[in-house]
């Protein structure tokens, strides 16, 4: 078995957790894009969401799910059994490429070959499961505020914005400054209340090329407190 | 040269670092990282702002800087020079993207093999070449006792060795010996058969490397004296306990003595009196003929071929090389002061071989004295010993040889059952024999010749000039070389043994 296999191998044995959010977003990108992180959340009744965490407050979480199609998702934190947030792409497969090298590098230690392998071996899968797990907060262990700063509003969900708005917008582009930043959003055609091009002045306030789900879509089973897509207002 | 190669890769990835980011949050601007390389507005509207250059007005209660607008879908709204509402704030967040505690470990590990891989490179001419070992069983397990024929470096240098398997007693009738190749060589085994000699209860046989003497009453000195001081226990029994010392400093030819006394030799009548003496080399000779390889560079082969043609040159230079390195001399008192009356050599500074030199017939004596090159040998065991005669091994061939080959050279290569065997770094073979019952002692008599393989590192080292001082003025050469060997001495055991190419 070639040793990077085995390093692999040694790895997810010694429980690697590897990252669900299919954004594969990197370090860089989590740090700058304004994205939330993917949070998966097991509810009562055994059920479990997941998705980009979109905000927390004190009485629900929303997560924007993308499988079939994207949802937002209202939760009811009463009801969340545990979470588990993936806040970046952790990048612990540049250590099990150190590691590999590292490993191949030891014929040049003679006799201390013997020891130095497994050495390599040995702290590579180590250090890897760890840093593959670095990026996660885990509720309960970690507490709802914890989790809220790598929501995509860390401040909460912001009044006054619909479903839609959470999905890419059509929209002209973007112009050079100067500009300046307020609430009134009026500059621009998908401003909170106003819907978004793609589904202009839908009454549920789905918006977007795929649509936000509602507490009747049949892909979301009913979850207690989940919010009517016709009122995702907190 | 692949090691290296990968060595390098290693050190080049190293700075390729696994990265975290440490997020903070807060509602107040003046609370913020102003170090942080960008700054993350939340407005209370969900748009997002992220500026590079930013600075905070407090008076008029606005953010000026450049970078994005994103709206709440987190697609970019305007960039530029933007300007921002403190009112309108929700939140201010910064992100550090820092280096993973991980590295800090991954650095601890690569700098330690970083520093085993250099060590080796930068000084091969400390590290491992062995010639053929052979390892046989012991009361403490397998052990090393025996290297064959070290000096044959090229065919023309063939030749046989007889080592003794002081610590190996076989009373079932059944031996097997490990033949390694841990080397960058390649190995030509001729020969590789078992002496046996039945020896009554408190006798031993000892091998004067062309005779095999039966002896008793084996007697350590009680008394042994170095520059050191006294040496006595270190020299009590084949133990494992070795007495060496420093090589001087300016001359690798300079001598040392020991001074030994023995009990009185309390036998009536005639018979010989012989001094055994159980030691290897010190590393002075592996450094000096990597030296030597090193400094003949790209003609080394030419110096080779013309060993092979009986050159004057090579032979001489090389005799008169071992010569000035010099074994270990035993001399006895006379009028003059002390006089030599042999010399025990063997080349190899691994196994500890048990060597018999014979003293003048009716000679009794109780104060020999051992001369020899300083920092030179390694002596594990000396004693006193009455010679009873001369007598004829019973020779022994291997019975099934059975083998495996080094994955790294074994392309191509098949293994081998019977002699001549040739071996491949990391090759290993058993060797069966069916050893007489009773109480016998064993020797392996050995022959060959060994390739040793040039380094990559020392083809850069040529330097024709030292390379002719060591076979034209060999006395010149060792006090050229001093100095080198003086800075390698302290960690040569340790890098010789570290740069193992193989293990058993």
């Amino acid at each position: 078995m070639p040793i990077r296999d085995l390093i692999v191998v040694l790895a997810v044995a010694s429980g690697c957790a590897s990252n669900p959010d299919p954004r594969r977003r990197s370090i860089e990108a989590a740090a700058r894009d304004g994205h939330g992180g993917w949070i998966a959340v097991q509810v009562r009744g055994d059920a479990q969401f997941s998705g980009e965490l979109i905000a927390i407050d004190p009485g629900r979480l929303w997560l924007l799910g993308v499988m079939p199609r994207a949802q937002l998702l209202t939760i009811a934190r009463a009801d969340v059994t545990s979470a588990r947030l993936w806040a970046w792409e952790t990048e612990e497969g540049r250590l099990v490429g150190l590691g590999v090298l590292g490993t191949l590098s030891t014929p040049s230690h003679g006799f201390f070959l013997v020891l130095s392998a497994p050495t390599w071996v040995i702290v590579t899968t180590l250090l890897a499961s760890i840093e593959s797990r670095a990026s996660i907060l885990d509720y309960p262990g970690d507490a709802w505020d914890k989790l809220a700063i790598w929501a995509r509003f860390p401040q909460g969900m912001p009044a006054g914005l619909r479903d839609g708005d959470l999905l890419p917008q059509r929209r002209a582009p973007a112009p050079a400054g100067p500009g300046q930043g307020s609430n009134a959003g009026a500059d621009r055609g998908s401003a909170a209340g106003q819907g978004s091009a793609a589904a202009p002045g839908r009454p549920t306030g789905a918006g977007g090329a795929a649509g936000a789900g509602s507490a009747t879509d049949p892909v979301g089973p009913p979850v207690p407190d989940r919010a009517s897509a016709a009122d995702p207002k907190p | 040269m692949r090691t290296s190669a990968v060595l390098g890769v290693v050190l080049a990835a190293a700075p390729a670092c696994v990265h975290h980011i440490e997020r903070t949050v807060s509602p107040e601007i003046a609370t913020v990282d102003r170090k942080a390389a960008f700054l993350k507005i939340h407005m209370k509207n969900g748009d997002l702002y992220v500026l590079s250059e930013w600075r905070a007005d407090e008076q008029r209660r606005r953010i000026t800087g450049r970078g994005d607008q994103l709206g709440a879908d987190r697609l970019v709204v305007r960039r530029g020079e933007l300007e921002v509402e403190m009112a309108d704030v929700a939140l201010y967040e910064t992100n550090a993207i820092v280096t993973s505690p991980s590295i800090a470990a991954m650095a601890v590990i690569t700098g330690a093999s970083v520093a085993l891989s250099v060590m080796c490179i930068a000084s091969p001419k400390s590290c491992f070449g062995s010639c053929p070992t052979f390892y046989a069983p012991s009361d403490a397990g397998p052990v090393l006792q025996a290297e064959g024929f070290s000096d044959a470096i090229s065919p023309a240098l063939e030749t046989h060795d007889i080592d003794a398997l002081w610590r190996t007693h076989v009373r079932d009738g059944h031996l097997t010996l490990r033949m390694t190749n841990e080397a960058y060589e390649t190995h030509v085994v001729k020969r590789a058969d078992v002496l046996a000699v039945p020896r009554p209860p408190g006798t031993r046989v000892l091998s004067t490397g062309e005779e095999l003497w039966l002896a008793s009453r084996l007697v350590a000195p009680e008394r042994c004296a170095a520059a050191e001081g006294d040496c006595t226990a270190a020299l009590a029994a084949v133990d494992g306990r070795e007495r060496t010392s420093l090589a001087d400093d300016h001359d690798l030819a300079a001598r040392e003595t020991i001074d030994l006394e023995f009990p009185a030799d309390a036998r009536d009548g005639g018979g010989r009196t012989g001094v055994a003496i159980a030691a290897r080399q010190s590393l002075v000779t592996t450094f000096l003929l990597y030296q030597g390889l090193a400094d003949l560079g790209t003609t080394a082969v030419e110096w080779l071929a013309e060993l092979e043609r009986a050159g004057p040159a090579a032979w001489l230079g090389g005799r008169k090389l071992q010569h000035l390195l010099g074994g270990i001399e035993v001399q006895i008192p006379d009028a003059a002061g002390w006089r030599t009356v042999a010399e025990v050599y063997e080349t190899g500074p691994i196994a500890t071989d048990v060597h018999l030199v014979v003293l003048p017939d009716g000679l009794r004596v109780q104060r020999v004295r051992l001369r020899l090159p300083k920092g030179g040998w390694r002596i594990d065991h000396v004693a006193r010993v009455a010679l009873e005669h001369t007598v004829t091994p019973i020779r022994i061939a291997p019975r099934a040889i059975r083998g495996t080959l080094g994955a790294e050279f074994a392309a191509g290569r098949a293994v081998a059952t019977a002699l001549p065997i040739v071996t491949q770094p990391g090759d290993a073979y058993e060797l069966d024999y069916a050893i007489p019952v009773g109480e016998v002692e064993l020797f392996l008599d050995s022959r060959g010749y060994y390739l040793e393989w040039m380094r990559a590192q020392w083809l850069r080292e040529e330097r024709p000039l030292a390379a002719a001082t060591l076979l034209l003025d060999p006395a010149q050469a060792l006090r050229d070389l001093a100095p080198a060997w003086k800075r390698l001495e302290p960690s040569a055991e340790h890098q010789f043994w570290s740069s193992r190419y193989a293990h058993p």
